[in-house]
This record gives structure tokens, C-alpha cells and sequence, in this order.
């Protein structure tokens, strides 16, 4: 399966994973990041790294284009949580939402893949207050959702055009 | 399947609302399926996103209000719409209150006050009945807000195992 993740991300970029492996100065960011992550000596297990690393940076580059977007249009948006524990394929998101509208609970929405995002995604929105008491135990995170190994966006690390 | 049996649900409850503000029949019974729709889309909505029990979707309120505010940031619901995305979030941002005024229209969030199915005591004494009430959100749904978020109850149904919902 990674292989052929492998296979496909490199088909669209006109090499072969081998050339993953090896080359260095290919001026793409993710081979740039495998090289760095991959021994001189690669065996297929690295092979497998490789495509998990573009695997990932795929589903990250999906993340950050949500992040951008709904920093954009949602002005009310503090930070944006990605739970990658667990998750495999799929995006989950908390969204921290001054103008969220507290349920006590981190209820989400499933929205499908699409170009840009081509992953499944899960996005809640809680307020503030709900977020503190998710970090405290309070509000439990859904079944199989976990903070370990999340990532944080904040509205600072994106350049925002606010539309009010 | 569950999410699925809500949808439905919502559907004959759209088809009803829809018969109903054809024929111009009370406010009340107008409002009610249309409240309907909304409360069984919201709990269809949080049910295909799986990160609630059957019984806590059953007694979530305000759903399809929550729903539409994280709709607002999904690029494939404004493209649908052919609007750029700030256009888009401020077109759904427009229609939130109505949305929220519809939902609360149900009893159990009407707080002993306008409801469309039961009647209930001003704060003057006045005892109102809701088939001969007057509900000025039905006005509201003449505009362009309500009428946009008329429009959207009726998308987000056709387009719910497309967008919003894993097959």
C-alpha cells in the first residue's frame, strides 16, 4: 500500500522511487525531507519509509491548507488542533472558536474528500472554555481521538487575510 | 444507517414543510416541519460524524445551526454555491440566526416561550396559542437571509452523502 503511495506520488512528479532515494537536488521539498530522513544505504524498509513520509506530507500539506483557509474566513478561529494519533488516513480536526457555540462535548462533522483536501476530514469546533476543559480532562476527546502526537496551528503561523 | 434514517427523516419532514408554506397554512405548522428538517439534519449530521453515541446526537440541540457555521469553511459546499470563500462564509454567517430562531422554535428549547406546538404565557399574562401566532421569524424567511437558508436546507439534503456523510 505505501509502496504504491510511493509509486503514484513519484509517477506525477516524473521519477522513479529509486530516484527518491538517492537524488538530493531535486528542489522539492518532500524529497529534500526524505533524503534527510534515509540512510546512504537504503533497503525496501526505507523504501517504505519513503512513501510513508510522502504520505504524510501530503496529508499535511492538505491540514495546512485547511488551517490557511479557515483561518481566513472564520475570524473567531484561536487555533486549530490536527490529532494525527490514530488517524491514519483520515484528517481530525479541533478548532478553537471564540464565536463557537458550546455544546460541552467535541462533536464533529465529516466532510469528504475533495481536491485539495483529498482525505477524509472530521472538524470540530469547540469555544475556548471547552478547549481548557479538554486539556484538563474535563470534556473527553471522541472514542479513538487522542492529543498525543498532535500538532497546533495558530492564526500567527499563517499569513491571513481577514474578511471580517 | 443511522445518519441515513435521519436524513430521510428530514426529507418527508421537507416535503411537508414545503405542501404547508405552498398552501400558506398557519405559521405554526409552517415552522414546525421546517424546524423538523433542521433539528433531523443537525442530528443526521453529528451521527455521520461519529464522534458521538446514537443517544448523545439524539439530545444535542442546535445542530444544524453548528453544522452550517462549520460548513461555512468547506471549499467544495462554496463551490457549489460559485462564491469565493469570504463570500461564502459571510453568506452562511447571514443566515445563522435564523437558523438558530427555527431550532429553538421546538419546545424543549422554547423555554416556556414561542414554540410552535404548544401554547404558553407571556410575561403579561397574555396566553398565546400557537395556530393563531404570528411568528416573525416566518417574515424573516422572506428575506434574502431566509431565503438563502431555505435554499441551503435544501442542498445540503441532496448533496449529503456526496459531502457530508461516508457512504
Amino acid at each position: 500500500m505505501q509502496t504504491a503511495t510511493l509509486k503514484k506520488a513519484t509517477q506525477e512528479l516524473g521519477v522513479s522511487p529509486e530516484d527518491v532515494v538517492f537524488y538530493n537536488k531535486l528542489g522539492n521539498k518532500a524529497f529534500i525531507e526524505i533524503n534527510l530522513k534515509l540512510p546512504a544505504s537504503h533497503t525496501t524498509d526505507d523504501t517504505e519509509t519513503a512513501a510513508k513520509i510522502i504520505e504524510n506530507h501530503d496529508i499535511e500539506k492538505a491540514v495546512k491548507f485547511l488551517a490557511q483557509n479557515n483561518f481566513e474566513v472564520e475570524d473567531g478561529l484561536e487555533r486549530i488542533i490536527w490529532l494525527r494519533h490514530g488517524a491514519g488516513d483520515t484528517i481530525r480536526l479541533i478548532e478553537v472558536n471564540r464565536n463557537g457555540f458550546p455544546t460541552g462535548r467535541v462533536e464533529a462533522f465529516y466532510f469528504a474528500p475533495y481536491e485539495e483536501v483529498p482525505f477524509e476530514t472530521y472538524l470540530s469546533d469547540i469555544t475556548p472554555k471547552e478547549w481548557q476543559k479538554v486539556l484538563s480532562g474535563e470534556i473527553p476527546l471522541p472514542d479513538g481521538w487522542s492529543l498525543d502526537d498532535s500538532k497546533e496551528f495558530l492564526r500567527s503561523d499563517f499569513e491571513v487575510a481577514s474578511v471580517g | 444507517m443511522w445518519a441515513k434514517a435521519y436524513l430521510e427523516q428530514a426529507r418527508s419532514d421537507w416535503q411537508m414543510w414545503r405542501v404547508v408554506h405552498d398552501q400558506k397554512r398557519p405559521d405554526c405548522h409552517q415552522l414546525h416541519y421546517l424546524q423538523m428538517t433542521c433539528e433531523k439534519l443537525g442530528k443526521a449530521f453529528l451521527i455521520a460524524g461519529r464522534s458521538i453515541s446514537l443517544q448523545q446526537a439524539r439530545n444535542s440541540h442546535i445542530a444544524f445551526k453548528r453544522f452550517l457555521q462549520v460548513a461555512s469553511r468547506n471549499p467544495q459546499l462554496q463551490r457549489l454555491l460559485e462564491m469565493t470563500a469570504s463570500q461564502f462564509h459571510a453568506h452562511i454567517k447571514q443566515m445563522l440566526p435564523i437558523a438558530e430562531a427555527i431550532e429553538r422554535l421546538a419546545p424543549a428549547l422554547a423555554q416556556d416561550g414561542p414554540n410552535v406546538e404548544y401554547p404558553w404565557e407571556s410575561p403579561n399574562g397574555q396566553i398565546h396559542i400557537p395556530a393563531s401566532y404570528s411568528f416573525p421569524v416566518l417574515q424573516e424567511l422572506n428575506e434574502p437571509a431566509g431565503l438563502n437558508l431555505i435554499k441551503i436546507v435544501g442542498l445540503v439534503q441532496k448533496e449529503f452523502f456526496r459531502l457530508f456523510a461516508k457512504i
